[in-house]
C-alpha cells in the first residue's frame, strides 16, 4: 500500500492529497464477520472537500454519494423547512445544466438511484450510473456545487416551493397519524432546540422564504469543505481522483470552522464532545384526535447521540421488545392479548440527540391506555429482571445480517460510508460499527432500559379516533 | 495483509504532483460541541466566492468505452418431482437468497373467495410442520434471516435471505414453510382479526380507497382484480379453514415450483441440500385458470367515480383501465411508451403535473402487467383546487402520445434508460432471485435478460404510436378521484365527462 500519486494537473490551486486506509474485521463469533467488510480510498481535495473511494468490480455500475453536511438543525429561524426546500432546488438546474434537465442526463444513460434526501442533520444527493459515464455524475454534482446561484431564479423557487408544500400534504397533511411526529417533536424538545420541528418545516415559514435565503444558504452551508464526496463501485481510483481534482478542485472552499467531521487530512477525527441530549422533567400526555380507525400510541424518550455509549444497546432493546412473534411486545400485544394491531420500537439515531420510540396501533375497541399500560409492564420486566442471552443472541444476528446485506448495492456501501464519516468521524467505521453489537451484553440493554427509559420523564401522544378530525391528527390538549 | 491504522499519519504528510509546494489546508480549527451552538445564530453574510468557469464545463461529457456487461448466468437444472431450480453462483459477499415460487397466484384462481389465496400465503409462516408460528419466527430471528411468505396475483413465494452460514437451517425452514404448513385454527383466527382490523384501517387511507376504487370500477367485483388483494371485510368474516387448505393445494406444488438461489454457495453443495429438502416432495393439483377480460362498461354507464374523503387537502386523481397482459408481444414497446407517458421522471406527464404546474409531488403512469390484463393507470395525489386541471392535462398527455410520434430524442432517451439500467437491477442477492422470480412466474427463458437490451433496441417511434392507439383507449378510461366532495364535484362536473358515480370507500356504490 502506498500514497497515491496524481499526475501533475492543470488548475493550479489543487493540492490533491490521498491515501490508503484499510479497516481491520470485526472481532466477531461468527467467522463470516470477517468478510464483511468496506475498504476504502482517502482523499482530500486542498479546498476541502474529503473524498472516499471504494473500488468493488462486481457489477459496471459506480454510486456517487454527495452529503452536505448541513439539515434542518442549521436552519434560521422563521425558515422551517428551508433546508428541504433548497435540496429540491439543486435538482432544478444549475450554470451549465438547464432546468428540468437533471433527471433527463441521467435517465438517459441509465442511472438508478437518483434522488436527494433531507432530515435534521444533514442532505445527502445520490446516483448510481453505469461506470462508462461516472464523468456525468460528477459534471452534474460539481456543477450544482460550483454554479448554482447562476441559474436558480423566482420563478425555479415558487415552483419548487409549490411542490414541496404538495410533498407535504401528500405525507403529512393528508395521511394517517400524519402530525403525530410533528407533535412529539414539538414536545420532546424546546422550541429553541434545532429539532423542534421537523424537516418538512411548515407552510408559512416555506411561504417566507425569499430568493435572498437561497443565496445565503448555498454560501454558508454548500461549500466543499463542508461535503463529503464518496464514489463506489467499478472505477479506476486514479482516474477517478484526477476527475474529482478536475471538476471539484476550482470550487472555492472557505475558512469558516466546520464541525471536525471530515478531517481534512485524513486522520482520525477528535473525539466527539460528550452528548448532552435533552433533559426532560416529567412526562408530557399529549391528547391528539385524528380521523383515522384505529387508536395509537407514541411513547418517546431523548437517548443517547449516533454512536454514542447505549446508542447500540438501545437498538438491541427495539429487537428484543418488538421484532419477531416472541419479541416482548409484540408477544403481549399483538399476539396474546390482541389489544395492538402491531407494535414497533426504534432507537432512531441522529446527531444531537437520539430518540428511542415505541408506537403501538390498537386494535377496534381497546384504547392508547390499555396499549400503554401493556407497554410499561413490560418495560418494568426488562428493568427488574433483564432480557436472556437468547434474546440477546438473537438481536445481535439480526444486526450482522443487517451490516452485510447492506453492502451488497453500490448505493447502499456509499451511503454508508458518508454516514459514517458524518457521525462518527470515520468513514472507515464499519468493524467498530460491527464491534459494538457484538460487545453489547444483556445486562448492558438493562442498564440502557433502567437509565434511558424512565418512566416519569417522556413523551406519551395518545391519539384517539375521532370522527371529523383531520387524518393527520389535531393536538387537542398537552400543548408544551 | 492490512496496513495497520496508524500508517495513516505517515501518509498523510506526503503531497502531490504539481502542487507539492502547497501545503494542504490546516485541519480546521475545533468547532463549538454542536449542542453548545444552538440556537443556530444567524451567520453573517458569507464572502461570495466564484468558481472559475471553465470550457469543459459547458457541455455533458462524453461517454467512456462502451461498458461490458452479460447477465448474470443460470444454472439450471430439476429435482425428479418436476421442481425446477434456477441458481446463480455468487461469492463476492457471504450472503444467499432462496425463494420458492409457484407460478400460481391469486388473479389465476378466480372461483376462489376474494382474498382466499392471498390469506392462504399469509399464513405459511404461521404453523409447519412441528414448529409453531412462535418458534418459526424465533428460528428465523436466530439466523438472523430476512424472511417473508406470501401470496400475490401471480405467484405464491417463500423468501429467505440469510449469511451463507446459516444456509442449511434457513432451508430447513423453508422447506417446511412451502411443504408442510398446518394452518393451525386460533392462528387464522388470529390473522383474521388483524385482516379485518387492517381492512377498517384503509377506509381511512386515501391511496387504499383509491385503489379499492379503480379496482371496483374497472374489473367489477366478480372479477379477481376486482377487489384489494386481500379482499372485502365480508370475505374475511366467511373465510374457512377448508378453503385455505383448497387454496394451498390449488398454487403449490412441485410441477408449478422454481426455487431460485443467488449467493455463496457451491453448486454441488446446493444440489444436495435441495434433492434432500425437496427431491420427495408429492403435492396437490394447481390449477391456473385463464383471467377473464374486464367487462366492457355499458352505454352511458357514468364514467367519473368519486370517493368524497372529507376535508381531504389533496385528491387521488387517475385515468384507469383495464391495461395488457404480461404475454402481450407489445410489452417491451409498452415499457418504452409508457416511460415516455409516465413512467420516467422526466416522463411527459411528471414534468407537465409537477415541474411545469407544481399540482403535486409526483405524476405517473403505469400498466400493471399481469397473466391478465391488470390495471393502467396515470395520476397522482393533486392540491385538491387543481383537481379539475390535473385531470384536463392527463387526457391531454394520453392524447397526445396517440395522435402524434414521440420526437427522435424522447424515444433515444426511453429506450437507454431502459437498456442501460440493466445491470443495476442484478445488484444484491435478492435482486437477482428476483429476477429469477420472474422468468419462473411469467414463463421467460432463461436468456431474456440477455436478449432484453436487443429487443428494447429494436423499438421504433411508429411502435411506439401503434402501442398507445392500441393499449390507450381515452373513450373507455374512467375518471377515479377520491377526495373533498364539496370541494372538487363543481370541478369535476364542468369537465363534461358527465355523471358522477359516488363510490364509498371500499369502492363499492354508495349508499
Amino acid at each position: 500500500m502506498q500514497s497515491l500519486r496524481v499526475p501533475a494537473l492543470a488548475w493550479p490551486i489543487l493540492a490533491l492529497l490521498a491515501l490508503v486506509a484499510a479497516d481491520a474485521p470485526a472481532r466477531a463469533a461468527d467467522p463470516e464477520a470477517a468478510r464483511i467488510v468496506l475498504p476504502i480510498r482517502r482523499a482530500v481535495v486542498d479546498n476541502g472537500l474529503a473524498v472516499f473511494l471504494q473500488e468493488d468490480h462486481t457489477a459496471p455500475i459506480v454510486a456517487v454519494d454527495v452529503w452536505y453536511h448541513v439539515g434542518s438543525k442549521d436552519e434560521e429561524a422563521g425558515r422551517q423547512g428551508f433546508a428541504h426546500l433548497f435540496e429540491h432546488l439543486m435538482f432544478q438546474g444549475s450554470k451549465h445544466v438547464p432546468e428540468d434537465t437533471y433527471f433527463r442526463y441521467l435517465e438517459r444513460v441509465g442511472a438508478s438511484n437518483v434522488n436527494g434526501t433531507t432530515d435534521t442533520d444533514r442532505t445527502n444527493y445520490f446516483e448510481t450510473v453505469p461506470s462508462n459515464r461516472l464523468e456525468l455524475a460528477l459534471w452534474l454534482e460539481s456543477d450544482r456545487m460550483g454554479f448554482l446561484l447562476d441559474h436558480v431564479d423566482e420563478q425555479t423557487l415558487a415552483g419548487q416551493r409549490d411542490v414541496v408544500k404538495n410533498e407535504r400534504r401528500q405525507n403529512y397533511e393528508n395521511a394517517p397519524y400524519g402530525l403525530v411526529g410533528q407533535y412529539v417533536e414539538e414536545a420532546l424538545y424546546p422550541a429553541s432546540h434545532p429539532y423542534h420541528h421537523l424537516a418538512i418545516g411548515s407552510p408559512e415559514d416555506l411561504d417566507a422564504a425569499t430568493l435572498a435565503d437561497v443565496r445565503r444558504f448555498f454560501r454558508t452551508w454548500y461549500v466543499p469543505n463542508n461535503a463529503t464526496l464518496v464514489i463506489a463501485g467499478d472505477i479506476d481510483p486514479e482516474a477517478t481522483l484526477a476527475l474529482v481534482a478536475k471538476y471539484f478542485g476550482p470550487i472555492p472552499g472557505d475558512a469558516f470552522p466546520r464541525n471536525p467531521r471530515n478531517p481534512p487530512s485524513g486522520q482520525a477525527a477528535k473525539p466527539r464532545p460528550p452528548a448532552s441530549p435533552v433533559q426532560l422533567a416529567s412526562e408530557t400526555r399529549l391528547e391528539i384526535e385524528a380521523g383515522v380507525e384505529l387508536p395509537r400510541v407514541v411513547v418517546s424518550w431523548p437517548t443517547p447521540p449516533f454512536f454514542a455509549a447505549g446508542d447500540a444497546e438501545l437498538d438491541l432493546l427495539a429487537r428484543v421488545l418488538t421484532a419477531g412473534k416472541t419479541s416482548r411486545l409484540y408477544r403481549r400485544l399483538v399476539y396474546d392479548d390482541q389489544i395492538a394491531q402491531d407494535v414497533s420500537a426504534s432507537q432512531g439515531s441522529r446527531q444531537l440527540g437520539s430518540e428511542f420510540e415505541i408506537v403501538a396501533t390498537a386494535k377496534p375497541g381497546h384504547t392508547p391506555e390499555e396499549l400503554l399500560a401493556a407497554i410499561d409492564a413490560e418495560l418494568a420486566k426488562v428493568r427488574d429482571a433483564g432480557i436472556t442471552d437468547a434474546e440477546l443472541a438473537r438481536a445481535r444476528a439480526a444486526f450482522l445480517s443487517h451490516h452485510a446485506f447492506g453492502l451488497e448495492r453500490v448505493g447502499s456501501r456509499a451511503d454508508t460510508i458518508n454516514a459514517y464519516a458524518h457521525y462518527a468521524g470515520d468513514p472507515g467505521y464499519l468493524p467498530k460499527d460491527i464491534a459494538r453489537y457484538e460487545d453489547a451484553t444483556a445486562a448492558g440493554v438493562r442498564d440502557v432500559a433502567r437509565s434511558q427509559l424512565p418512566l416519569d420523564r417522556r413523551v406519551v401522544a395518545l391519539v384517539r379516533a375521532t370522527k371529523g378530525a383531520p387524518l393527520a391528527g389535531r393536538l387537542a390538549r398537552g400543548a408544551p | 495483509m492490512i496496513p495497520p491504522r496508524h500508517l495513516l499519519a505517515l501518509l498523510a504528510l506526503a503531497s502531490t504532483g504539481a502542487c507539492a509546494a502547497e501545503a494542504p489546508l490546516p485541519p480546521p480549527p475545533l468547532a463549538p460541541a454542536p449542542v453548545a451552538s444552538w440556537p443556530s445564530p444567524v451567520a453573517p453574510a458569507p464572502p461570495v466566492r466564484q468558481t472559475p468557469d471553465a470550457p469543459f464545463r459547458e457541455n455533458p461529457p462524453a461517454a467512456g468505452p462502451p461498458v461490458a456487461w452479460t447477465p448474470p448466468e443460470i444454472q439450471s437444472w430439476s429435482l425428479p418431482n418436476g421442481v425446477r431450480v434456477l441458481f446463480v453462483e455468487r461469492h463476492d459477499l457471504p450472503v444467499v437468497s432462496v425463494r420458492v415460487v409457484s407460478s400460481v397466484g391469486a388473479g389465476d384462481r378466480p372461483d376462489a373467495r376474494p382474498g382466499a389465496t392471498v390469506f392462504m400465503g399469509a399464513m405459511l409462516e404461521q404453523g409447519d410442520g412441528d414448529r409453531s408460528a412462535l418458534a418459526i419466527s424465533d428460528d428465523y430471528e436466530g439466523l438472523g434471516a430476512d424472511h417473508a411468505a406470501w401470496c400475490e396475483w401471480d405467484s405464491c413465494v417463500v423468501r429467505a435471505k440469510v449469511l451463507a452460514s446459516h444456509l442449511t437451517q434457513a432451508l430447513d425452514l423453508v422447506a417446511d414453510i412451502v411443504r408442510r404448513p398446518t394452518f393451525p385454527a386460533p392462528e387464522i383466527e388470529r390473522q383474521r382479526k388483524r385482516w379485518l382490523a387492517s381492512l377498517q384501517q384503509e377506509k381511512s387511507s386515501p391511496p387504499a380507497m383509491e385503489q379499492n376504487a379503480v379496482a371496483a370500477v374497472v374489473f367489477g367485483r366478480r372479477h379477481p382484480y376486482g377487489h384489494g388483494p386481500r379482499g372485502e371485510p365480508v370475505d374475511v368474516e366467511k373465510l374457512g379453514r377448508d378453503e385455505v387448505v383448497v387454496e394451498w393445494r390449488r398454487t403449490i406444488e412441485p410441477s408449478t415450483t422454481t426455487i431460485a438461489v443467488a449467493g455463496d454457495v457451491a453448486p454441488a453443495e446446493l444440489r444436495e441440500l435441495l434433492s434432500a429438502r425437496f427431491g420427495a416432495w408429492r403435492g396437490g393439483v394447481a390449477t391456473r385458470q385463464p383471467v377473464p377480460r374486464a367487462p366492457r362498461a355499458p352505454k352511458g354507464e357514468p364514467r367519473v367515480v368519486l370517493v368524497d374523503v372529507p376535508g381531504a387537502a389533496q385528491s387521488q386523481v387517475y385515468l384507469a383501465d383495464e391495461g395488457a397482459p404480461f404475454a402481450t408481444p407489445d410489452r417491451i414497446a409498452l415499457g418504452v411508451m409508457n416511460g415516455i407517458l409516465g413512467g420516467m421522471f422526466s416522463s411527459r406527464i411528471n414534468l407537465e403535473l409537477r415541474e411545469a404546474h407544481a399540482y403535486t409531488y409526483g405524476a405517473h403512469s403505469r400498466f400493471s402487467m399481469r397473466h391478465g390484463a391488470g390495471p393502467f393507470l396515470a395520476g397522482g395525489a393533486i392540491f385538491a383546487q387543481h383537481t379539475g386541471d390535473a385531470l384536463k392535462l392527463l387526457l391531454v398527455q394520453v392524447a397526445r402520445i396517440r395522435d402524434e410520434p414521440v420526437t427522435p430524442e424522447e424515444l433515444a432517451d426511453a429506450k437507454e434508460n431502459a437498456r442501460l439500467a440493466l445491470p443495476a437491477r442484478f445488484e444484491s442477492v435478492d435482486d437477482v432471485t428476483g429476477a429469477l422470480e420472474d422468468l419462473a412466474v411469467y414463463g421467460l427463458p432463461l436468456d431474456e435478460y440477455a436478449r432484453r437490451s436487443a429487443r428494447i433496441d429494436a423499438v421504433t417511434a411508429g411502435d411506439v404510436q401503434r402501442v398507445a392507439r392500441r393499449w390507450l383507449r381515452p373513450d373507455a378510461m374512467r375518471v377515479v378521484v377520491t377526495g373533498d366532495r364539496a370541494r372538487i364535484e363543481k370541478d369535476l362536473a364542468s369537465l363534461g365527462l358527465g355523471a358522477i358515480d359516488l363510490r364509498d370507500p371500499y369502492g363499492d356504490v354508495a349508499r
